[in-house]
């Protein structure tokens, strides 16, 4: 097993006063696919914003590549290689896909940028005949593929996708996960994957988180949790 | 039918007016889109711009007409002042709303005051700007300046005639400036990579810092931008008045909201359209109604309710479709969903 | 003039301090309780006045008429031009003359006066139209404010309201001669009778009218009954009920309709209120003209008042609006005085302008080069404050020393325009240190489709935030 590339450790965290993770530990290793599941308010987005840092971190720390990042700004943390993509407003509506990659872009100079751009944009060829659409006129999928794009433009090593399928329909969702997976096949680069969808997020996954009520619950493969029919009754809805 | 056209000469000063509201109302609609507040001291900062305006020409004069006896130099620097006015009163103006965004409404907006607050911070504002712009000219040594307040900058504004149309040379500047400047916003928001991070901060301000841009210069951008459009436009306009007073800024302020608003509120283009449109309601159209209600036989004077087109496009608009004109066309072409 | 007060309150000044507190009030309940940002107050003010000035004068021709009928010829007779013009048409006058004509709206206002006063009876009709009329049309005003603000959130409400004010008193009343005079105003026919103004006689001081006494106790009943008023709002559930729920669009919304009528009502009585001080003010300063009904005088001055004072806290209202009233006539009074000691002293200063802004630049430069390096936030903070405060202070005292000559030349101008930038400032300042609570939200009557999915799809206590905001704590906002 290769080294955790992510450890959070004891972290208890919210918004404001209001406390929704308890005491979370769980650790990320290189090149996988982690899913991140359970039943609705079990605090997995905020999981992942925690890791972001944008909620109000009560105890507890947030190792990357061996080096505490638990207090860190958003914006540093998507420089270093943590990328997060929530489920919503993740792209600009308004701005066409062009000058949204162009944004994604922002920090990078200019021959690079046009590199990574175009590298990006052949992994997703539909967003190529779209260039000059606004993002708003995209199907979901599209868009969750340009949010995607956007996050790769900046070369993540990890990336925590919050729910990416939701409201879309099945077939695309199938097609997004499939484009997941060969980030870690292809692109060997670490997921952390939230998903409301339980059995999909679990078959894609190598390795499982289970949140309830703001605890962790399970952490082991994802295979095991798949076949723990107690469990999956209880918090997933699996039958 | 054509007696109850009004003269083309009038049509050009119709434009011309039209054109300066266009500004003016996308400078309002760009500070609208980026901190969600009308800002009430707008049209305020357009008669800035004339003030300077004003100050500059009225010294250039001095010191070049009166004391230097230059005279003989003719037409010539007056067609340079239609440029150095607008540009100085552009960067000066935009200073000034830049200020405004510095002391006032960022700090305000951070405390957490809400909409209604920054409102009335705005109106505050406006109050203390017409005020001082107001002081600051019944002040100025009538010995180096001449007297400011209520004078008119016509006697500079040279005469064109062609084609037996005769005008001045600030109605036919202002339509070229309006719409110079507009393409070069349009420009600098669609071809650069800064103009596209504005558009990106104004929209979703949360996501553009996770990407690394400095929402806050954006926004201070934004607000230098749209100070220097109403300066730019002020710079003009006071060509075209007689009897210049700083107060005539609560009047104007009304039909920048209405162009605003007509246009749509998130559009800086819809703001173009609706600025020129009220404008031009306000003037052409208000006498072409005049005109043919006296061929009917019913003369009354409909110019001095021009500003009651205006304030009831503002009610009609935020009743019936606040989202403006631009907001029914693209209700339109998403085919009415 | 007769000082009074502190030798700066004329009992005009009293009276004007009195209507404004009634129309700040009024302001509070309306904004305060009903939730109502109302820019535009000026017209609601502005409604009495326009009844007594041009509804009243037309009614108290008609009424004056009918007791002596004679009375349109004697005017005639002495003002050939009437006769002339309106060839003794009474229905012209009526209709035109005796409000729209400001000639003879001057003429024939005090001949009026005279009879109606005589006659109990009739004065007391006049009084009873006017101020019922007032009052209704005033009423009305506020419901038809109050049912678009259902329609529209709250800054467009803001402006929409702004906008009807300006356009009923700037345009349409300004420029229509026929209502009342347009720009040149209407005088009013008082409608207080005689046997009232002679029972005020022996508590009048010399030198003032007695419509000027009438006016007072009028206005002191008025601004009693509105505190009353304001008061049982305050102190009833419903009261408590609309505070409490001012900025919490759901509660609002699940109470509905209970709410929306009590916040009708408020808003009539208000706006009613209002109307009744504008009358009040007209009695007293006539003729009664659209540009002293302005949106500075009247809509902005009470909300700074308002604001000062603590929205939706009567008291605290009163206060703001004696606060900043006194405020207005200490500077208009000691003004002049003051600038006039300190020109020895700006004298000499402006001598040294040149180097003292230059030294000052250097001080701020040298601040400037502190701030990033400065250890915590109150730090910066501070620097922040002295640069702009050093930075302004300077600016002020060097412009003040090179052009006391001109603005004593000009005293008048520069001390109205002192009192406009004195409002404002106290706007400003109190909004920077007090920013909580100042405006409440639009009620809404019932949950619109958005709002019921966002409850849907709420987890947790907020409305659904961007995601990639930071909570307050994680990230420093920058000032």
């Amino acid at each position: 097993m290769s080294q955790p590339i992510l450890v959070a450790e004891a972290l208890s965290s919210g918004y404001g006063k209001f406390q929704v993770l308890f005491d979370v530990s769980f650790r990320v290793y290189e090149n996988e696919i982690l899913a991140v599941v359970g039943p609705n308010g079990s605090g997995k987005s905020t999981l992942l914003k925690t890791v972001f840092g944008l909620t109000t971190i009560y105890s507890g720390s947030v190792i990357y590549r061996g080096r505490d990042i638990t207090r860190l700004p958003p914006y540093v943390k998507a420089r270093i290689g943590v990328a997060y993509l929530p489920q919503t407003d993740n792209v600009f509506a308004e701005l066409t896909v062009k000058e949204n990659l162009l944004m994604a872009a922002y920090t990078l100079e200019e021959s690079e940028a046009r590199d990574r751009i175009e590298e990006v944009l052949n992994l997703y060829p539909v967003l190529k005949e779209r260039l000059s659409y606004k993002a708003r006129s995209l199907s979901g999928g599209e868009r969750q593929m340009l949010a995607l794009a956007m996050t790769l433009v900046r070369r993540p090593d990890i990336i925590m996708l919050d729910e990416p399928t939701a409201n879309l329909a099945p077939v695309v969702a199938r097609h997004l996960l499939k484009k997941i997976s060969m980030l870690r096949d292809e692109m060997k680069k670490t997921i952390v994957l939230v998903e409301q969808n339980a059995r999909a997020a679990l078959e894609l996954g190598d390795r499982a988180l289970l949140m309830v009520s703001g605890r962790v619950s399970y952490e082991g493969p994802s295979e095991s949790l798949l076949q723990d029919v107690e469990l999956g009754k209880r918090y997933l809805g699996l039958r | 039918m054509m007696l109850v056209l009004p003269s083309t000469e009038y049509l050009i000063y119709s434009i011309a007016y039209g054109s300066s509201l266009a500004l003016l109302c996308m400078g309002l609609t760009l500070t609208y889109m980026v901190t969600k507040v009308p800002n009430f001291a707008h049209a305020t900062l357009a008669i800035t711009g004339s003030a300077v305006t004003l100050l500059l020409i009225d010294r250039i004069y001095h010191v070049f007409y009166l004391e230097g006896g230059a005279s003989s130099l003719g037409k010539t620097p007056y067609y340079t002042l239609y440029l150095i006015a607008p540009i100085s009163a552009f960067l000066i103006v935009g200073l000034v709303a830049l200020i405004q965004y510095l002391l006032v409404l960022r700090p305000l907006s951070s405390r957490g005051v809400g909409v209604i607050g920054l409102m009335i911070a705005t109106l505050a504002f406006d109050i203390i700007l017409v005020n001082i712009l107001t002081l600051t000219l019944y002040l100025m040594p009538t010995a180096y300046f001449g007297k400011l307040i209520g004078p008119s900058l016509k006697g500079f504004d040279v005469s064109v005639s062609a084609l037996g149309i005769s005008t001045s040379f600030s109605r036919l500047a202002l339509p070229v400036i309006a719409v110079t400047l507009a393409i070069a916003l349009h420009l600098f928001l669609t071809r650069t990579k800064f103009g596209v991070s504005l558009r990106a901060a104004i929209e979703n301000p949360d996501l553009a810092r996770v990407l690394g841009i400095n929402v806050d210069l954006a926004y201070m951008t934004s607000w230098f931008i749209a100070g220097g459009l109403a300066g730019a436009s002020g710079a003009l306009y006071i060509f075209m008045v007689e009897n210049f007073k700083p107060a005539v800024a609560s009047l104007v302020i009304v039909s920048v909201f209405a162009g605003s608003i007509l246009g749509g509120l998130g559009s800086i283009y819809g703001a173009l359209l609706g600025g020129f449109l009220v404008g031009v309601t306000e003037t052409f159209v208000v006498v072409l109604i005049q005109n043919i209600l006296a061929a009917y036989g019913l003369p009354i004077t409909l110019t001095h309710y021009q500003r009651l087109f205006s304030l009831l496009i503002v009610i009609v608009m935020l009743l019936l479709a606040p989202q403006g004109l631009t907001g029914l066309i693209s209700r339109v072409g998403r085919g009415g969903r | 003039m007769v000082d009074s007060l502190l030798g700066i309150f004329t009992l005009t000044d009293v009276l004007d301090l009195i209507i404004i507190t009634v129309v700040v009030l009024a302001l509070n309940l309306m904004a305060g309780y009903a939730g109502i940002p109302n820019f535009g107050m000026a017209v609601f003010v502005f409604i009495g006045a326009f009844i007594l000035a041009g509804v009243g004068t037309r009614i108290a021709l008609l009424l004056a008429s009918y007791v002596d009928p004679g009375f349109i010829d004697t005017l005639g007779r002495e003002h050939a031009f009437i006769a002339l013009k309106y060839s003794g048409s009474l229905r012209d006058l009526v209709l035109y003359g005796v409000a729209g004509d400001p000639v003879v709206n001057r003429i024939a206002t005090p001949g009026l006066e005279a009879i109606i006063s005589q006659d109990l009876i009739l004065s007391i009709i006049l009084l009873v139209i006017v101020f019922g009329l007032a009052i209704i049309v005033g009423a009305l005003t506020g419901i038809i404010a109050s049912f678009a603000a259902t329609r529209l959130k709250e800054d467009y409400l803001a402006i929409a309201l702004l906008a009807f004010s300006e356009m009923m008193v700037t345009v349409v009343f300004d420029q229509t001669d026929s209502l009342a005079g347009g720009p040149n105003g209407a005088w009013v026919v008082r409608p207080w009778p005689s046997v009232l103004e002679n029972a005020i006689k022996p508590v009048t001081p010399t030198g003032v009218s007695p419509d000027l006494m009438i006016a007072l106790i009028v206005g002191l009943l008025t601004l009693l009954l509105c505190i009353l008023y304001a008061e049982r709002i305050a102190n009833s559930p419903m009261g408590r009920m609309l505070r409490a729920m001012r900025d919490d669009d759901l509660a609002i919304s699940v109470y509905g309709r209970d709410v929306a009528l009590t916040r009708l009502k408020v808003m009539a009585v208000g706006a009613a209120i209002a109307s009744i001080a504008g009358a009040i003010y007209a009695t007293i300063h006539s003729p009664v003209k659209a540009i002293d009904y302005n949106r500075f005088d009247w809509t902005f001055t009470p909300w700074a008042m308002m604001i000062l004072g603590g929205v939706a806290n009567n008291w605290g209202v009163i206060l703001g609006a004696i606060t900043i009233y006194t405020g207005k006539r200490l500077i208009h009074f000691y003004m002049p005085g003051l600038l006039t000691t300190l020109t020895p002293i700006l004298e000499i200063v402006s001598r040294f302008a040149v180097p003292l802004v230059l030294v000052t630049i250097l001080v701020i430069l040298l601040l400037v080069t502190l701030h990033p390096r400065a250890k915590s936030s109150t730090m910066k903070r501070l620097i922040t404050y002295t640069i702009i405060g050093l930075g302004g202070s300077i600016v002020l005292v060097v412009i003040l020393s090179i052009s006391i000559k001109a603005i004593l030349d000009n005293i008048d101008i520069v001390r109205a325009i002192t009192l406009n930038i004195f409002v404002g400032l106290i706007i400003l300042l109190v909004l920077y240190l007090k920013p909580q609570g100042i405006i409440p939200e639009k009620p809404s009557k019932t949950l619109s489709r958005k709002e019921l999915e966002e409850i849907q799809t709420k987890s947790y206590k907020e409305k659904a935030p961007n995601p990639y905001k930071t909570t307050l704590d994680t990230q420093s906002e920058e000032v």
